[in-house]
């Protein structure tokens, strides 16, 4: 009866979940395009579409290894800022709920509006080249979007400016619920609050540190509405990330076949490093129940 | 056909005004109208011309109205439309670019008084209609009975089957492309063809002018030296050199003034390259569909656009047509290929500070083998297609063919949407002037009869941003000419064998006859 009553959501789950993604390894398979037919229809041409990403296509191992790089990147800079805005606001200070809202509200914000803002600043004549020069004393014009460095810099401070409240928000959630006692107690005995932050707090954080890694972890491997909008990729194919190179391939050439072969390839990747970032956790959890 | 026929002849009377009232309604009932209908239109002071298939909605619909108005385009769509609405309640969803919506109206309305066929509108985000158009194709649904799409996508949809072959429908019901007292500016009348047929019927006139700002063009000061420094008068450039030359000339030093807006971004960069391309003397592809770039003539295009880039605007690594349209508007360049709508938007003291300072111009023009002949590109243009699923097709075809007729058409490009003049009486309209200028409509339709197309093939968007991503980083990352053109080009052989080079070239070969005349006759192949 149990398994009765619960079947109609299983199978709608199924439907859901299951079916498309056995679609899209099905069609990954092939070299389906909507131009020759539909995609039962389209010949299956399994490995080559998998050969050609992993061997041929330059452009997509180079767009995953620089979204790997803005990864790296972003996810340090945006734990190392989160977790000094978390600590700050942990601590007693004037304005902090105001502040706290206000820092806030870039997660808040539509990417592709983030993305379009960034745009705009980073324009030759915006305000960030207007106070590059002033700081610097001379009338600043610096081409941003245009030079490759410095368009892929844009693009990782526009998503660590982005994304950076939520691992302040994750940590300061989680420093705030810490258990007093073996806080009081460094503190009775003398520990200096570096130490009791180092030894104590920090190690108490890990497990949210790595929900916070895995959470931004699995988003910033997605990253598309800034790069589009901000440089299509560009210039040439300097920025492109996994997400612009698929969309490309997919939305604008319609490769689908081969889109789906690069999104199972990606999918695997995200799988194993995801996997491998929960390792931690998961060791914490056999040890606990152990 | 015969009833179409049996339409005319009972709509004749009507149109020479001799009927009664009586009459009227016995008349609009042969037509499928229902009194309840006639009633209607006649209250309405549109209702005898739309009854004719002649709106006078406006000006300019009213001036043209004339006798012969039952042997147009629009009164033939209207009677094609009565006929396949006969006894059912149909409603045409039309998926357009975002912007054209004001295009619609009034005529929307008033084609549903005519006709009793309901209009809705379906907006998608300008760049993304061919997305999700091909999204139609694959998932097959009767929601959208028109697409208006842009000319670069008609191949895929064609070829995935969302299009259906007008062919038959052009040929019965003839919508003008190429006749009538206002046919469409050639070659943009072929522009809708592919492989020999006609999928879509042409609406925009999306060929670039060459914008100058006619203040620095003027001043004194400037030509003298112009003069002195090139040892030749600055005035409306004849040839690319002297174009690129005037573009130095007005770059500053200090970035307050650069000498052109002209496109280098991703999906945009192929509009500079293409003409310029052809200016030197090259088509694309030669006969067998392989790439001709990294010819001498397809690099020297190349690097001639590589090194003019730094006299662009440095933002338009990444401007699309947006961004292009309001630099140029606060003051920074001082010239601009571009569409005719900028011409619209730039005269608006709201988007522009250079309101009255600068004016469209002829392209330049290039000499090859002793052959001269101007240059340009026609880009995007919006074109109407019917559905192969639509539950309507005839009547969609007939709204299609009635918003481009000659007089639609001509109230439809006044209006602030995204449909440029296109045919020949848009240039001799005063409503048009009006929404335009007198000197947009002198050099309009030269500068339509030297405009080359986009790559209207099968997979253009993929050869398009394959040879955009490539010009880009040759113009803004170093990286030399010819690397990029030989990327492209291995890139487009891949892309001619996926897709098939037979289907390709019989394309190809089709696409060359939207090339101008003179500009065939002068490429060295």
């Amino acid at each position: 009866v149990a398994l009765l009553l619960i079947a109609p959501v299983q199978i709608l789950l199924l439907t859901l979940t299951v079916f498309p993604f056995l679609l899209s390894i099905y069609v990954s398979l092939t070299g389906w395009q909507p131009q020759f037919g539909d995609w039962w229809q389209a010949e299956i041409t399994f490995p080559k579409n998998y050969i050609d990403l992993l061997t041929a296509d330059k452009r997509f191992l180079y767009a995953v290894a620089r979204t790997l790089l803005i990864s790296v990147v972003c996810l340090s800079l945006e734990f190392l800022l989160g977790l000094l805005l978390a600590v700050t606001l942990a601590g007693q200070i004037r304005g902090r709920k105001v502040l706290l809202s206000v820092l806030l509200t870039p997660m808040m914000m539509m990417p592709v509006v983030v993305g379009y803002t960034f745009f705009l600043l980073f324009q030759r004549q915006g305000p960030l080249s207007a106070l590059f020069g002033w700081a610097l004393g001379q009338p600043g014009q610096v081409d941003w979007l245009s030079t490759p460095s410095l368009a892929l810099f844009g693009i990782v401070v526009t998503e660590v400016w982005h994304w950076t409240p939520l691992f302040m928000l994750i940590l300061l959630s989680g420093l705030t619920s810490l258990p007093q006692n073996p806080i009081r107690a460094a503190m009775v005995l003398g520990a200096s609050r570096w130490q009791i932050f180092w030894h104590i707090e920090l190690p108490m954080l890990t497990p949210l540190i790595v929900v916070a890694f895995v959470i931004r972890g699995m988003e910033v491997i997605k990253l598309f509405d800034e790069v589009y909008v901000m440089t299509r990729g560009g210039p040439g194919t300097t920025t492109e990330t996994i997400s612009t190179y698929l969309q490309q391939v997919a939305f604008g050439d319609f490769r689908l076949g081969y889109a789906a072969a690069a999104a199972t390839v990606v999918l695997i990747v995200t799988v194993v490093v995801i996997y491998q970032g929960l390792r931690p956790i998961r060791n914490r959890v056999t040890t606990e129940r152990g | 056909m015969s009833r179409s026929v049996s339409v005319e002849r009972n709509a004749q009377p009507l149109l020479k005004g001799k009927l009664s009232r009586r009459e009227l309604v016995t008349k609009l009932g042969l037509l499928g109208l229902s009194p309840a209908v006639g009633g209607l239109l006649a209250a309405s002071q549109y209702a005898p011309a739309a009854a004719t298939g002649a709106p006078a909605a406006t000006s300019a619909g009213a001036a043209t109205a004339s006798q012969d108005t039952q042997d147009s385009a629009d009164w033939r769509a209207i009677a094609l439309a009565k006929e396949a609405a006969q006894g059912q309640d149909i409603t045409l969803t039309i998926m357009h670019p975002s912007g054209a919506k004001a295009n619609f109206d009034p005529l929307a309305s008033q084609w549903t008084e005519a006709t009793g066929i309901k209009i809705e509108l379906a907006e998608a985000e300008l760049t993304k209609v061919f997305q999700r158009a091909m999204q139609e194709a694959i998932t097959k649904t009767s929601t959208f009975d028109i697409y208006i799409v842009d000319s670069l996508s008609v191949p895929d949809l064609a070829e995935a089957n969302l299009i259906a072959d007008l062919t038959e429908n052009i040929q019965t019901y003839n919508p003008e492309l190429s006749s009538g007292d206002s046919p469409i500016l050639p070659p943009m009348d072929v522009k809708g063809k592919y492989k020999g047929r006609d999928y879509a019927i042409p609406s925009d006139g999306d060929v670039y002018q060459l914008f100058l700002r006619t203040d620095l063009l003027q001043d004194p000061e400037n030509q003298a030296d112009f003069k002195a420094k090139y040892g030749m008068d600055l005035k409306p450039p004849e040839t690319f050199d002297e174009y690129n030359k005037q573009m130095e000339f007005f770059t500053r030093a200090d970035g307050s003034l650069y000498g052109g807006a002209n496109f280098r971004s991703v999906g945009y960069a192929h509009s500079t390259f293409l003409p310029l391309l052809a200016a030197h003397g090259r088509f694309l592809f030669d006969d067998d569909m392989h790439p001709q770039l990294t010819t001498p003539e397809g690099i020297a295009a190349a690097q001639e656009m590589v090194d003019t880039t730094k006299f662009q605007l440095p933002d338009m690594s990444t401007f699309g047509w947006a961004e292009q349209y309001s630099a140029f508007g606060s003051g920074r360049a001082y010239s601009a290929f571009s569409w005719p709508s900028f011409q619209k938007f730039n005269s608006n003291p709201n988007n522009s500070k250079v309101v009255g300072q600068f004016e469209p111009f002829a392209a330049p023009k290039a000499t090859v083998n002793d052959k001269s002949f101007r240059v340009t590109m026609y880009s995007v243009g919006w074109t109407w297609t019917v559905s192969n699923y639509s539950r309507a097709p005839l009547a969609a075809y007939a709204f299609a063919q009635w918003m481009t007729s000659p007089k639609i058409s001509e109230v439809v490009v006044t209006k602030e949407g995204v449909f440029d003049p296109f045919r020949q009486g848009h240039f001799n309209s005063p409503d048009i002037v009006k929404a335009y200028d007198q000197a947009f409509i002198e050099v309009g339709p030269v500068n339509a009869a030297a405009s080359i197309p986009d790559i209207i093939l099968r997979g253009g968007n993929e050869y398009v941003d394959v040879l955009t991503r490539n010009l880009n980083a040759a113009c803004y990352t170093g990286k030399p000419v010819e690397d990029a053109l030989k990327e492209v080009e291995a890139a487009w052989e891949q892309t001619t064998e996926r897709l098939g080079r037979d289907n390709q070239k019989t394309a190809w070969q089709g696409l060359k006859q939207a090339y101008p005349a003179d500009v065939q006759a002068a490429m060295i192949g």
